[in-house]
């Protein structure tokens, strides 16, 4: 597996693989079915200061090639998490711990509290499902807080998580300024579906975060865009990763990570092979991981 | 897990299909268990569906036409398949059996291994041409009045499946018993992961998948949905 091996803020993974967060809960079912010993890191369900009951069904909307949802970021809270969940994550695999709320305080108050349990913490500015004005990251300012605050205040690697919607190379820029090194692009896209029988739409607060395959795209040209301005940084590559040609595909456009979510929740068993996969094809080319990332940006293979 | 199509059975108006492929019994199959299946084409997301029998090695699927599944079956002869999920009816003491259109699933299952008395509704009569009916049950072109002749049976404990506002007005009408629904929610995961498939509850929010399908009706609240 030497070829998988990866060093990102100092942290070692074993290989870029990181499941993200939210569709594979805080892994209590999800390591019945995947040894954290295979995967590079494990991003938990966002946690928030106070418990969540997330949103009324429906949560789920089928699309072609992908999956709308509106979750609303249900959590037990951050103090029920460090009390029965966060303890039990697996040390075998780099634990990022994600983080949500509204305000500075909230971010802070959870970050301050996980921190002895995580490698790594993700600021989810992010998502679509909680918000009425819009998600965090599409609030400068704001964004600019939480993460000056959090870069001042907590002392483990920060991740900025940021929206597919709006503008990814200005999201960048405000994390970088901020004291933040590492992005992921991204978080669901906002979507919608509407019954054509009844003319309503499908979910109660009209949207969803689109997730899935058909994010790929997207996903590869936000990663180019952001490697390509600020080469400094160091980006996971998240949204519609399915297939082990994708993760070289991100690390093509510049990740240094790559994150799936909907896939590792619809095949957890699958994942094993879909890493000793990953490593064949990294083993035709003669070429390893590390070396990969960003090399569209240096004219492709040498 | 893959399989080949063994049958796939259409109504006359092909409004309802059965499916059925070998299953080599890793894990046993309850009643009230379901299924996630795909094709190798698709859909993206495999969907659930409760066992309608499984006999011989055979698992069989009453399922309606019309959605992405059945698109893709039309093409693909191979199934991929992950179960058995969820939980088993309870066994309970001679219950009464209401079904609703493809809701009549998991019951004609449980009847099959559990003595009971069934009624079924459907607004479509082709249903009752597909599927086998125990002798002696009740069947009825309206599902609602499936719900009114079990309002005339004494019988204590009873299970339902069916549409929402079936179980919601079965929830109405028999508070006084001991009634069980089994619910439906979109799901994603099927495992208790994802959140997707959410139900509130007395003690909170639970999931359809992992602490269901079949809920006690003192139990959950369908107005959190509506
Ligand atoms: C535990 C459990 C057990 C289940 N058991 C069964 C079972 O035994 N039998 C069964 O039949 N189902 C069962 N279901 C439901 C099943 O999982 C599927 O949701 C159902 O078959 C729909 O099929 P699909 O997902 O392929 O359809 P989809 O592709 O999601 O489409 C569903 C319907 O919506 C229509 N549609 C698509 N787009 C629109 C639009 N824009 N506007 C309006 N309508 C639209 C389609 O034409 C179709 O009729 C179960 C569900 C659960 C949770
Ligand atoms: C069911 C579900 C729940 C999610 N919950 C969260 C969450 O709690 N926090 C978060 O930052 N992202 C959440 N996401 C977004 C994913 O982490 C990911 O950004 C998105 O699904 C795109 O990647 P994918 O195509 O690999 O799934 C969720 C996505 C899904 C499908
Ligand atoms: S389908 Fe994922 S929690 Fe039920």
């Amino acid at each position: 597996m030497e070829k998988l091996k990866i060093e990102v803020a100092g942290i070692e993974f074993k290989n870029p693989i990181v499941i993200a967060s939210g569709p594979a809960g805080f892994g209590d079912e999800f390591f019945k079915y995947v040894s954290p010993s295979t995967i590079g890191g494990f991003t938990t369900k966002t946690v928030t200061p106070q418990p969540k009951d997330g949103n009324p069904p429906p949560r789920l909307v089928y699309t072609k090639g992908g999956l709308l949802n509106s979750i609303g970021l249900q959590n037990p809270g951050v103090d029920t998490f460090v009390r029965e969940v966060a303890p039990n994550l697996p040390k075998e695999t780099v634990r990022i711990i994600s983080i949500g709320g509204e305000s500075v305080q909230d971010f802070l108050e959870v970050g301050q509290k996980v921190e002895e349990f995580a490698d790594m913490i993700e600021i989810n500015l992010s998502c679509p499902n909680v918000r009425e004005g819009g998600t965090i990251s599409s609030n400068e300012k704001l964004s600019s807080e939480i993460l000056f605050a959090c870069s001042y205040s907590l002392s483990k690697p920060l991740i900025a998580k940021l929206s597919p919607d709006g503008d990814i190379l200005k999201q960048a820029e405000v994390a970088l300024k901020n004291g933040i090194k590492i992005v992921n692009v991204g978080n669901s896209l906002q979507g919608a579906k509407f019954n054509i029988n009844d003319g309503k739409p499908f979910l109660k607060r009209v949207v969803g975060g689109l997730s899935g395959p058909a994010l790929l795209p997207i996903t590869l040209w936000k990663v180019y865009q952001v490697k390509a301005m600020f080469p400094q940084l160091e980006i996971i590559g998240l949204g519609g990763v399915n297939n082990p040609k994708d993760v070289l595909e991100c690390a093509i456009a510049g990740a240094s990570l790559v994150s799936m979510g909907t896939h590792a929740m619809i095949d957890p068993e699958g994942i094993d092979d879909f890493i000793l996969k990953t490593e064949k094809l990294l083993e035709e080319r003669k070429v390893s991981f590390k070396e990969l990332v960003g090399c569209s940006h240096r004219g492709g293979y040498r | 897990m893959e399989a080949d199509v063994k049958a796939m059975k259409y109504s006359s108006r092909k409004e309802y299909f059965l499916l059925s492929f070998e299953y080599d019994e890793k894990d046993k199959v309850e009643p009230g268990q379901f299924f996630r299946l795909k094709t190798p084409t698709g859909p993206y997301i495999a969907r659930p569906y409760s066992v309608y029998d499984f006999e011989d090695g055979v698992l069989t699927f009453l399922i309606k036409s019309g959605g992405e599944f059945e698109e893709h079956l039309k093409t693909s002869k191979k199934i991929i398949f992950d179960g058995p999920l969820g939980n088993a009816i309870p066994s309970l003491d001679n219950p009464l059996l209401i079904a609703g259109g493809v809701g009549y699933a998991p019951l004609h299952f449980y009847a099959k291994r559990n003595k009971s008395h069934l009624i079924v509704g459907s607004k479509d009569e082709e249903l009752f041409n597909l599927v086998d009916i125990p002798p002696a049950s009740v069947y009825t072109v309206e599902p609602t009045t499936a719900l009114d002749v079990a309002k005339h049976s004494p019988t204590t404990n009873i299970i339902a499946c069916g549409p929402i506002k079936m179980l919601s007005r079965a929830k109405e009408m028999f508070r006084d018993r001991n009634l069980f629904l089994i619910l439906e929610e979109k799901m994603a995961c099927g495992r208790g992961m994802c959140e997707g498939c959410a139900v509130m509850t007395s003690d909170g929010v639970k999931f359809v998948c992992k602490d269901g399908p079949t809920f006690s009706a003192k139990e959950v609240n369908l107005n959190w949905r509506n």
